[in-house]
C-alpha cells in the first residue's frame, strides 16, 4: 500500500493544517519538516513499491526547502512521475511562474482556500488526469 | 651684360646715346641703317633695340614688326625714338609693340634711366653698384664722387631734391646718399617720397646731417632712413656703412622692377597752332619733358587712350573739336580724368576761363605768358598730381597695413574665441562626465534601494501569510463542520473568525499592491484585449454582489468597442474595485450602472454611477489619497482599508489614464476610468488596416542582428523590411511608408543620429515611431533626438514586441498558444507545425480532432481533409490549404505558411474570435 501524498512543510500548524484537510479527506500523507527527512522517508520505501503520486512542497524550508528537494526528485527514475505542487506563501507577481519555470507541476498560494485546495488535490491525485506538457 | 643696340641714322644722336650708355656701365652699338641692325641683331640679340623711325633704307616700324613677329624676339624691348613728334606715329609705335616711345628731342637722362628699366626686364645687371648723392653742396659731391669711385662704385648727384627724384627713377641706383638740408624739398622728405614709390621703396638711404644739427636724423628715420652720417667724418665710416647696406640688399631684395613714379614726365600739349606747338615743345624738352603734340582734340584723344601722360595742355580754341569739349571728354573718361589739365589760350578772358574751369581744368595759362610762367604752373600741377598720387599711395600703404592688422587681430580673436570654445566644452564635458557619473550613483543607489524595498516586501508578504495560512484554514476547518459539527454560538464566532481573517488578508493584499506600486514594482502585463472581455468578467463578478445586497446593477456598453493594450487583470481589478465601492454605499433598493462609451480616436470611458449617499464636496479631493478616509455620510461607516481608490487611480494612471469622480450628497457618485486611446492604448492595427500591412523597416547593417530582429517582428506578426545603410534606410521609409522602424545607431555610412534626426525634420516621417536598437547604452540622447523608444542589445522578443505595441503597432502573440496540428497531409502539415514552434508556442500534431482534444488545445490547425465536427467553442480553429468548409473564417494558404507574421496573424485573429464568442 503506497501513501499518495508528500508533503514538504516546516510550519508545524501549517503542516497540521494540511495533514488534517488530508485525513478529512482520507488520504495518507507521508510529512516531513525539511529536505533531508523528506529524502529519507522517500529512500526508505520499499525497493518496488510505487512512489507517491503528489508531492505538496513548501518553498521555504530548511534544507533548501521545495526547489531543492524537487531537483532530487527530478533526478531519480523511479520518482520521475511524481506530481510536484509549489504550496507556498511566496504569491508576488512572477513567483507562479518562477516555480512552474522551475519544474513544478502546479502551484497554490497561501492563504489557502480550504474548498479550492480540496477540489484541486483530488484533480492532482487523479491518474487519468495527466497534461500533456 | 646686356648690350644695346642703337639704331639711328644721326652721328650725334648715335655717338650721344653710346656714350652716355657707357657711362653707366652699358655696352651700346651703334647701327646707321635698318640693314646694318638686322646684321647685328642675326648675329646676338641685344637686351634692348632703341630704334629711330625715319631710316635711309626704310621705316623702323617695318623692323619693329618683323621683331615682333619672330617668336624669338617677341619680347625684346624696343624702344622707339622718333622725331616724329605727332601723334599718329606714336600711336602706331606703340600699337606695334613698342615697348617705350620717345620723342625727339630726348632728354639723355631720362631716356637712359628708361632704358635700364626696360633692361632690368629681361635681365640683373651684375654692375658695380650705383650710387647717387642729392646734395647741394658742390665740394660735398665732388668729394663724394671721388671717395666712392676710387672705391669702385659707380656715381652719380644731384643738386636738388626733385632732380634727385628724378634720377633715382632714372636711374634706379642700389643706394642713395641724401643730404638733409636742401633747397625746395628737404631731404627728409625726398626719403619719404622715395620710400612712397613702388620702385624706389627697396633702395637703402643714408641721411646726410651736418655735425652741429644734433637730432636732425630723427625726422629722416621717421621717414624712412636706413641709416645717418655726419658730414665730414671719417670717409671709411661713410664707405663700411655703404658696404653694409649694399650686402644686406644683396640677396635679400633683387632689385623691384615696378615702374617708378617719378621718372621724367610726358606732357601732351593740344594745338591747332602749329608754331605756338613747336616752340612749346621746344621749351619744355629743354626742361626734360617728354613732350608728344596733338593738332586736334581727337587726336590728343586717340594718343591717351594708347600711351598714359603725366599732363595735358590743351588749346582752348580749336576748330573741330573744341578745347571745352576735348577736356569735358577726358574728364568723362575714368582711367585717365585724374591727368592735370591745363587749358592755353589766347586771349585773356574771363569767361573762357570760367568754361574752362567748369569743363573740369585743372589751370588756365594765357598763351600771352612767358614761358616760364607755363612751366612754373606746369610743375605745380604735376607736383599736384604727384602730391596726390603720394597721398593715395599712403592712404593705400595705410589701409593695406591696416587690413594686414585687422586680419591679425581677427585670426588671433579668433584662435582665442576657438580656444576657449574649447575650454568651455572641456569644462562642459567634464560636468557633464561628473553629472553622469553622480546620476549613475545615484541610479545604483536607487536600484539598491528599490532591491531591498522589493526584497522586504517579498519577505513580509511571505511572513504574514504563513500565520494567515493556518488561521483561515483552520478556522474554514471548523467553519466546514469536517471534523464535527458546532453549536450556533461556536459557528458564529468561527464565522467572525473567518470573515475578519479574509478582511485582514484583503488589506495585507492591498498594501502589498501598494508599495509595489510605489517601488515600481508592479509591471504591467499588457495584451490586445477586446474591452468586451474586461466588462464582461467585472460584470460577472459584480452582479452577484449587487444582488446580494438587493441593488439593481446593469450594463450600459455599445456594440463594437474597440481592443484595448492593456492589463486586462489589472484594469479587471480597477473595475471590481470600483463596482463593489458602487455596491456597497448604495442602500437596499439602490441603482449602479457600469456605462460604457467610445469617443473615437480620444479615449475609453467606462463610469460607474451609483444613487448611494455620495461624498461631499471637500472630500472629492482626499479620495483618492492613499490612507485618508473620508467622515461617514449618513451613519454608513464604510469598510475597507481607504487604499483601494488610491491604488485604483494609480494602476489607471499607469496605463496613461485617471479616474474623474462626480457626486452629490445624498444623490449618488460616478467614478469614470478615461482609457486614453491615443498614448499606445488604443490598437491602431485594427482600426487602420492599411497600416498593419506596411511593414516594420529594420535598419542593421549586421546581417545576423537584422535577421534575429526580423524573426522576433515577424513572430508578432508583423511584416517586416531591412535596410543595411542610412542611404538604404532613407529611401526605403520613402517608398514603403513602413508602420514603424527600427534603427541600429552604428551604420557604415552615417549613423543612426544622423538618420533618425532626417526623419524627424520632414513633416512626412516627424511622428514615425523609431525605436532605436542598439548595443550604445545612450537612452537619453536617443530620446532626446526624437526616437519613440529606446532598447539596448541584446534585445528580447518580449521587449521589442512590447515597444513596438506601445507604439501602436498591431502585435499579435501567440507565443503561449498551445496549438494542435491535425491531419495527414505530412508535408503541408509539418510545415505547419514548424512555422508555428518557430513562432515559440508548443505545437503537436495528430491524426484526428478527437485525439487533437485530449490535449485541451487553444487552437486547432487542421489539414484541408479534417472536419472540424466536435470542436467546442473557444477554441480556435484555422484551416490550412485553400479549399474551405463550411463554418471555416481562418485560414493558412500554404503560401501563407512562407510569412511567419501571417501566420501569427491568424492565429491571432482565430483566437480572439473563439474567446469573443458569447459562451
Amino acid at each position: 500500500m503506497t501513501t499518495p501524498v508528500l508533503l514538504l512543510e516546516d510550519d508545524p500548524l501549517n503542516r497540521r493544517l494540511v495533514c488534517e484537510l488530508l485525513s478529512a479527506m482520507e488520504v495518507d500523507v507521508l510529512d516531513a519538516t525539511g529536505v533531508d527527512e523528506a529524502w529519507e522517508k522517500l529512500q526508505a520505501l520499499e525497493p518496488d513499491a510505487p512512489a507517491p503520486i503528489v508531492g505538496l512542497l513548501d518553498i521555504q524550508t530548511p534544507g533548501g526547502g521545495g526547489l531543492a528537494l524537487l531537483e532530487r526528485i527530478r533526478a531519480t527514475p523511479r520518482l520521475a512521475d511524481m506530481r510536484l505542487v509549489a504550496l507556498t506563501a511566496y504569491a508576488m507577481p512572477g513567483d507562479e511562474s518562477r516555480f512552474l519555470e522551475a519544474g513544478f507541476d502546479d502551484y497554490m498560494s497561501k492563504p489557502i482556500d480550504t474548498r479550492a485546495f480540496m477540489t484541486a488535490l483530488r484533480s492532482w491525485l487523479d491518474p487519468g488526469n495527466r497534461g500533456g506538457a | 651684360m646686356s648690350r644695346v643696340l642703337v639704331v639711328d641714322d644721326s652721328l650725334t644722336v648715335r655717338m650721344d646715346l653710346v656714350e652716355a650708355f657707357e657711362s653707366v656701365g652699358i655696352d651700346a652699338e651703334p647701327c646707321a641703317s635698318l640693314a646694318e641692325a638686322r646684321r647685328s641683331l642675326a648675329a646676338s640679340l641685344p637686351g634692348l633695340v632703341v630704334l629711330d623711325v625715319q631710316l635711309p633704307d626704310g621705316s623702323g616700324f617695318d623692323l619693329l614688326a618683323e621683331l615682333r613677329q619672330d617668336s624669338a624676339t617677341r619680347d625684346l624691348p624696343v624702344m622707339i625714338l622718333s622725331s616724329e613728334g605727332q601723334v599718329d606715329s606714336r600711336i602706331r609705335g606703340v600699337q606695334g609693340g613698342a615697348s617705350e616711345y620717345v620723342g625727339k628731342p630726348y632728354d639723355t637722362t631720362w631716356l637712359i634711366g628708361r632704358a635700364r628699366e626696360l633692361l632690368s626686364d629681361v635681365d640683373d645687371d651684375a654692375d658695380a653698384p650705383l650710387v647717387l648723392a642729392i646734395d647741394d653742396s658742390a665740394t660735398q659731391r665732388a668729394m663724394l664722387s671721388y671717395v666712392l669711385t676710387q672705391a669702385g662704385y659707380r656715381f652719380a648727384s644731384a643738386e636738388t631734391g626733385e632732380e634727385g627724384l628724378r634720377l633715382a627713377a632714372a636711374l634706379r641706383p642700389q643706394l642713395i646718399l641724401v643730404d638733409g638740408m636742401l633747397p625746395g624739398i628737404q631731404g627728409a622728405e625726398v626719403i619719404r617720397r622715395l620710400r612712397m614709390d613702388p620702385g624706389l621703396r627697396q633702395t637703402p638711404c643714408i641721411y646726410l646731417t651736418g655735425s652741429y644739427d644734433g637730432g636732425a636724423e630723427i625726422p629722416a628715420f621717421d621717414a624712412g632712413a636706413d641709416s645717418f652720417l655726419e658730414k665730414d667724418g671719417d670717409n671709411t665710416v661713410l664707405l663700411t656703412r655703404i658696404g653694409a647696406l649694399l650686402r644686406r640688399m644683396d640677396g635679400a631684395a633683387t632689385r623691384d622692377a615696378a615702374p617708378s613714379s617719378m621718372g621724367s614726365k610726358r606732357i601732351l600739349a593740344i594745338d591747332d597752332s602749329l608754331t605756338y606747338l613747336q616752340a612749346l615743345a621746344d621749351e619744355l624738352r629743354d626742361e626734360g619733358y617728354d613732350v608728344v603734340t596733338a593738332s586736334s582734340g581727337a587726336e590728343g584723344l586717340a594718343l591717351l587712350s594708347a600711351q598714359p601722360v603725366d599732363c595735358i595742355l590743351l588749346d582752348m580754341i580749336m576748330p573741330e573739336m573744341s578745347g571745352e569739349e576735348t577736356c569735358q571728354r577726358i574728364k568723362a573718361d575714368a582711367s585717365i580724368r585724374d591727368i592735370p589739365l591745363i587749358f592755353l589760350t589766347a586771349r585773356e578772358e574771363r569767361e573762357a576761363m570760367i568754361a574752362g574751369i567748369k569743363a573740369g581744368a585743372d589751370d588756365y595759362i594765357p598763351k600771352s605768358a612767358d614761358f616760364d610762367v607755363l612751366k612754373a604752373r606746369l610743375l605745380a600741377q604735376l607736383r599736384r598730381k604727384q602730391y596726390e598720387d603720394e597721398n593715395r599711395q599712403f592712404r593705400e600703404e595705410l589701409l593695406r597695413r591696416e587690413m594686414e592688422a585687422s586680419e591679425a587681430r581677427a585670426a588671433r580673436e579668433l584662435a582665442e574665441t576657438r580656444a576657449r570654445l574649447l575650454a568651455d566644452l572641456e569644462a562642459k564635458n567634464a560636468a557633464l562626465g561628473d553629472a553622469n557619473e553622480a546620476l549613475l550613483r545615484a541610479k545604483d543607489a536607487a536600484e539598491q534601494q528599490s532591491r531591498y524595498k522589493s526584497r522586504f516586501l517579498a519577505n513580509m508578504s511571505h511572513e504574514l501569510r504563513t500565520p494567515m495560512n493556518a488561521i483561515i484554514g483552520f478556522s474554514e476547518l471548523l467553519e466546514q463542520e469536517l471534523f464535527g459539527t458546532l453549536n450556533d454560538k461556536q459557528k458564529e464566532y468561527v464565522g467572525h473568525v473567518v470573515s475578519s481573517a479574509h478582511y485582514l488578508l484583503n488589506l495585507i493584499n492591498d498594501i502589498l499592491d501598494l508599495s509595489k506600486v510605489e517601488a515600481g514594482k508592479i509591471e504591467l502585463r499588457r495584451e490586445l484585449v477586446p474591452m468586451e472581455t474586461v466588462i464582461g468578467v467585472a460584470e460577472t463578478v459584480a452582479a452577484p454582489l449587487a444582488s446580494k445586497r438587493q441593488v439593481a446593477f446593469s450594463v450600459d456598453c455599445p456594440d463594437d468597442l474597440p481592443a484595448l493594450y492593456l492589463d486586462p487583470t489589472r484594469i479587471k481589478q480597477v473595475l471590481y474595485n470600483l463596482l463593489s465601492n458602487a455596491i456597497k454605499f448604495t442602500p437596499n433598493g439602490g441603482r449602479v450602472v457600469m456605462r460604457v462609451e467610445v469617443e473615437p480616436e480620444v479615449e475609453v470611458r467606462i463610469a460607474v454611477e451609483d444613487t448611494g449617499v455620495g461624498i461631499r464636496e471637500e472630500d472629492l479631493d482626499r479620495l483618492f489619497k492613499e490612507f485618508e478616509q473620508i467622515e461617514p455620510i449618513g451613519g454608513v461607516k464604510p469598510k475597507g482599508t481607504g487604499l483601494g481608490l488610491a491604488l485604483s487611480q494609480r494602476l489607471v494612471h499607469m496605463h496613461n489614464g485617471h479616474i474623474s469622480v462626480r457626486s452629490k450628497v445624498g444623490e449618488g457618485s460616478t467614478f469614470t476610468v478615461h482609457l486614453p486611446l491615443s498614448a499606445g492604448l488604443g490598437a491602431p492595427g485594427l482600426a487602420d488596416p492599411e497600416r498593419r500591412e506596411r511593414p516594420v523597416l529594420v535598419v542593421d547593417d549586421d546581417p545576423a542582428s537584422a535577421e534575429l530582429i526580423v524573426g522576433y517582428l515577424q513572430s508578432g506578426g508583423l511584416p517586416t523590411a531591412v535596410a543595411s545603410t542610412a542611404r538604404e534606410a532613407m529611401q526605403r521609409v520613402g517608398a514603403l511608408q513602413p508602420q514603424a522602424v527600427t534603427l541600429d545607431v552604428r551604420l557604415p555610412d552615417e549613423d543612426g543620429w544622423s538618420v533618425l534626426a532626417r526623419l524627424r525634420q520632414e513633416a512626412a516621417t516627424a511622428e514615425l515611431p523609431v525605436v532605436i536598437v542598439s548595443m550604445l547604452d545612450e537612452p537619453n540622447r536617443g530620446l532626446l533626438l526624437g526616437a519613440s523608444d529606446y532598447l539596448v542589445k541584446p534585445v528580447t522578443r518580449a521587449g521589442l514586441l512590447d515597444a513596438l505595441a506601445m507604439l501602436g503597432c498591431a502585435v499579435a502573440r501567440v507565443d503561449d498558444t498551445r496549438v494542435v496540428v491535425v491531419g495527414r497531409s505530412a508535408p503541408l502539415l509539418e510545415r505547419a507545425a514548424a512555422r508555428v514552434r518557430g513562432v515559440g508556442c508548443p505545437a503537436t500534431r495528430l491524426d484526428d480532432v478527437a485525439a487533437a482534444l485530449a490535449w485541451s488545445p487553444d487552437c486547432l490547425l487542421l489539414g484541408p481533409e479534417v472536419h472540424a465536427t466536435g470542436v467546442p467553442e473557444g477554441i480556435a480553429v484555422v484551416r490550412l490549404g485553400t479549399r474551405l468548409h463550411d463554418g471555416d473564417r481562418h485560414h493558412l494558404s500554404p503560401e501563407d505558411l512562407e510569412e511567419t507574421h501571417r501566420v501569427v496573424r491568424v492565429i491571432r485573429a482565430a483566437l480572439d474570435d473563439a474567446t469573443q464568442e458569447p459562451a
